[in-house]
């Protein structure tokens, strides 16, 4: 006989503000998971005329559209009936802009008080894993597995890049990082000295896709070092260091060759994990993961070094920051005794993935 | 008790590799003191973030520096004898002064306990100290610049 128990989520560490509404249900050591209800709100619009998020904004948003949201959720389930039916209440307490998880956190904590549930923080990276956990939509074909384990995860986004090693669910050994920027972070800034409009990652892939990759060799810092650390600063100075020089500027081929740098740095050390560690299956999570270039390539890059690996990547509806991965995360601690009290509960900026 | 000199004489310095930069970065940690503020200004890629990291390994902090344009705001812990903490701050993503109390930096500058480092500091000038230190980076294809004015 299985358990099983249904989560509220709410994430607000950056700048989308999400909701959600996730069962799970705990057969043995495997789960499976269903959204119930996934509400979004993206500030992307907001911050493209400030050119990236402002972390004061940001708060202020999440303020306004997190009650919104909220109401929009007790339309489509009575808040009689959720309350009803809610076990626990997940959110993001960390990593994240603090103004911004403090908005989600003090929301969750009222709410905890009032339905006298517990609450279950989430760390917002977990999230992110749990994500490719998510089905989807009915109608929508998608397989959905449970993980298979050691599992290697490659977390790529705008602030993290992290490959990480879990035994079993819910636990991590941090492999390797960054030295110094992310790789969500390398596309956004490289993008804008492409002179593309923020969020430049998206942009830059976009104006890849007719260019040349192999145009220009940008470097892949540390790709032939024996360690599983990432750097992409060099990539960053490198690019600026060639805008400078050349007169005449292909942008296409720059932005397929900037891509592929990055693309082969990422799908190099996860293959050298790959071969160190030999995990039965690799997960792709973070904002990153959505770039259909690293899924291809990593997906190639393993059939080719280990062809029994199993692969996972999220839905592309789940790889920007959203409530349902929180949720996911969230359901998956609850039912394994992970709870906290309004009173107790603190957000942490740098909460770190253990 | 600090002195301020109030010199304004700038000092060039070209950066080749990176004993260079360790060197720009022993000059300044020798006269760094509690409740200073160092303001970075440069380009993307110019190298701010590589020399903050330099910073750091000199005043023996133990934790990898990394780029705080996602978190904005980092505090590390330096070794004897330095006897403050180091406040690492990106202002990349901030507008203007105003936001300096929402990320919390309002607490660390002229802190006499932290050393506060700003890249991109340009864009909050406005609500640093007179006193701050600016190091200005640029890049020509061949070689990197810094202007330190002390």
């Amino acid at each position: 006989m299985g358990k099983s128990a249904t989560v509220l989520a709410i994430e607000t560490s950056c700048d989308e503000t999400g909701v959600a509404v996730v069962t799970g249900k705990k057969s043995g050591n495997r789960y499976e998971l269903t959204v119930r209800e996934h509400l979004l709100h993206s500030q992307i619009a907001t911050h493209k005329k400030t050119g990236g998020v402002v972390p004061e904004v940001a708060a202020r948003e999440h303020a306004v559209q997190l009650p919104r949201l909220l109401v929009a959720l007790s339309k489509k389930i009575p808040l009689a009936a959720l309350m009803q039916e809610v076990d626990a209440i997940a959110v993001t307490a960390g990593p994240g802009l603090v103004t911004s998880l403090l908005v989600g956190v003090e929301v969750t904590k009222t709410i905890a008080l009032a339905w006298e549930k517990p609450l279950v923080p989430v760390n917002h990276l977990e999230g992110h894993v749990y994500a490719s956990l998510l089905k989807p939509n009915k109608g929508e074909r998608h397989k959905q597995r449970d993980f298979v384990f050691p599992l290697l995860v490659l977390i790529v986004s705008g602030g993290h890049t992290e490959l990480v090693l879990m035994k079993q669910h819910l636990n991590y050994r941090i492999l390797g990082t960054t030295r110094d920027d992310a790789a969500g972070e390398a596309f956004d800034k490289t993008a804008k000295l492409l002179g593309l409009p923020y969020p430049g990652g998206p942009a830059l892939s976009t104006l890849a896709r007719t260019g040349d990759p192999t145009a220009i060799t940008f470097p892949r810092p540390m790709l032939k070092s024996d360690n599983l650390e990432f750097s992409f600063s060099g990539l960053k100075t490198a690019v600026a260091t060639y805008l400078k020089k050349q007169k005449r500027i292909n942008r296409r081929d720059v932005a397929a060759s900037i891509e592929l740098a990055i693309v082969d740095a990422l799908v190099g050390k996860t293959i050298r994990a790959v071969e160190r560690y030999r995990p039965a299956g690799v997960v792709i999570a973070g904002g990153v993961a959505a770039n259909r270039l690293l899924r291809s390539e990593l997906e190639k890059a393993l059939k080719q070094t280990a062809p029994k690996t199993k692969f996972f990547t999220p839905l592309l509806a789940y790889t920007t920051d959203n409530g349902a991965m929180i949720g996911a995360a969230g359901v998956i601690r609850y039912l394994n005794g992970t709870k906290s009290q309004p009173a107790t509960l603190r957000v942490n900026p740098h909460l770190p993935l253990k | 008790m600090k002195k301020h000199l109030g010199k304004t004489n700038a000092k060039k310095y070209s950066l080749r590799t990176l004993d260079d930069t360790t060197a720009l970065a022993k000059e300044l940690a020798a006269t760094l003191r509690g409740g200073d503020v160092v303001g970075l200004v440069g380009e993307l890629g110019t190298g701010k973030t590589n020399f903050v990291q330099a910073l750091a390994k000199t005043l023996g902090v133990k934790q990898a520096v990394k780029s705080p344009t996602f978190t904005i705001l980092q505090l590390y812990q330096t070794a004897k004898p330095y006897d403050f903490s180091l406040c690492h701050v990106d202002a990349y993503r901030l507008r203007g002064a105003e936001d300096l109390s929402a990320v919390g930096l309002a607490d660390y500058i002229g802190d006499p306990n932290t050393v506060v480092i700003i890249e991109w500091a340009d864009t909050i000038k406005k609500a640093l100290p007179k006193t701050t230190r600016w190091l200005t980076f640029s890049f020509t294809a061949t070689k990197r610049t810094v202007t330190l004015s002390l």
